[in-house]
């Protein structure tokens, strides 16, 4: 199993990386117009920070750190969605669809949260590894199938700013493959241990990388050419 | 059976959204015209800008002095042309429209790196302009 040296690597990596993107967007300016990006950026970085006092305190491989680490998880994917519900609005925003978007949005935010906070309520103390993979498995491709609607909606409506179509793209990546760890963790439990354990936590880096990239490389005013963007077009 | 469902159904997404976005880091150079100046030292003369052209620029870019900002997008790309080259020998007999889609592709990940070398050439030139100023 690996031990606490890559944890505490994964973790700095981590922090670095959220906190480059917010600062990013404080110098450019950013912050409150792509406010749902920052935010849920800005409650990694305390995530993180509080998983770091939880492993320091009672160790990564104890019961306290566990319960903490998948709780501030599942409540940071609960507030993934609000950031696709952001997205989706502005993906809609000279629709006539507009309304209904956030409308749906926030039912589904709501639902949402409803799920997660009684799923984790109910399961009290006893909240097993096998109840937090599947858990995270689901709530990971609800993901996944939102993105595809967001990525279709982009596609019929030959959305060309470079900057939204690569934070959808990056998000779509990020949670297939976190998703896809976890169904393989669930069909695989005797795996758990190996470094699929610390995948979630590799995948994790991605995000902040791949929307860092974007923001520091791509102009707010960036086109892409219509039609020329769209690998599933051709 | 969900789970192997949902692996699946994941793995298929994530390669679908992980070229998608390849595919819109290449494309965001595509409006960017190529200079006289790098068709020179590339001895393109006039013709089009090839798929083996790509080999080349990136040579000439590991020439210019490293450059921090461009080093994690140029190896990003050079890994998706990779994929691209594999992508298209696999399905080149068998599913002829994917090999044209990989070589449109190749052909971006080409223009990409000729930009690129563009703007490695514009920073040592300043980064010499600068030095002799000093000197």
């Amino acid at each position: 199993m690996a031990g606490p040296t890559l944890y505490v690597v994964f973790l700095v990596l981590a922090l670095l990386l959220e906190g480059a993107f917010v600062v990013c967007a404080l110098c450019k300016r950013e912050f409150l117009q792509y406010l749902p990006l920052n935010l849920y950026m800005l409650l990694c970085v305390v995530g993180n920070c509080g998983a770091y006092v939880c492993g320091r305190t009672w160790g990564i491989h104890s019961q306290e750190y566990f319960y903490s680490y998948y709780s501030s998880d599942i409540l940071l994917s609960v507030l993934m969605y609000m950031v696709i519900a952001g997205l989706f609005s502005q993906v809609f925003e000279h629709t006539s669809f507009a309304s209904y978007v956030r409308g749906a949005a926030g039912i589904l935010f709501v639902a949402t949260t409803f799920f997660a906070l009684l799923s984790v309520r109910s399961s009290g103390q006893h909240m097993t590894t096998q109840f937090v993979v599947e858990l995270e498995q689901d709530l990971n491709f609800v993901g996944v199938v939102l993105m595809y609607v967001l990525w279709g909606a982009v596609i019929k409506l030959r959305e060309t700013r470079i900057r939204l179509v690569q934070v959808v793209l990056a998000l779509g990546v990020y949670f297939s493959a976190v998703a896809g760890i976890y169904a393989l963790r669930n069909l695989f439990p005797s795996i758990e241990d190996s470094l699929l354990r610390w995948m979630p936590a590799i995948i994790g880096l991605w995000l902040p990388l791949a929307w860092t990239y974007t923001f520091v490389r791509v102009p707010e005013d960036a086109r892409l050419e219509p039609g020329h963007m769209l690998v599933t077009s051709h | 059976m969900i789970a192997a469902l949902i692996c699946v159904l994941s793995v298929a997404a994530f390669v679908q959204f992980l070229v998608t976005y390849c595919h819109s880091v290449v494309a965001a150079f595509g409006k960017t015209e190529l200079s006289a100046r790098v068709r020179e030292v590339a001895g393109m003369g006039s013709r089009d800008l090839a798929v083996d052209d790509f080999a080349r620029f990136l040579q000439l870019i590991h020439l210019c002095p490293e450059h921090n900002a461009d080093r994690l997008e140029i190896s990003a790309v050079k890994t998706y042309f990779a994929f691209l080259r594999a992508v298209g020998f696999v399905f080149r007999a068998l599913v002829p429209s994917v090999a044209s889609w990989t070589n449109r592709e190749l052909l971006g990940c080409s223009h990409f790196a000729a930009v690129a070398l563009d703007r490695r050439m514009e920073f040592t030139r300043d980064l010499y302009a600068r030095q002799a100023s000093i000197l």
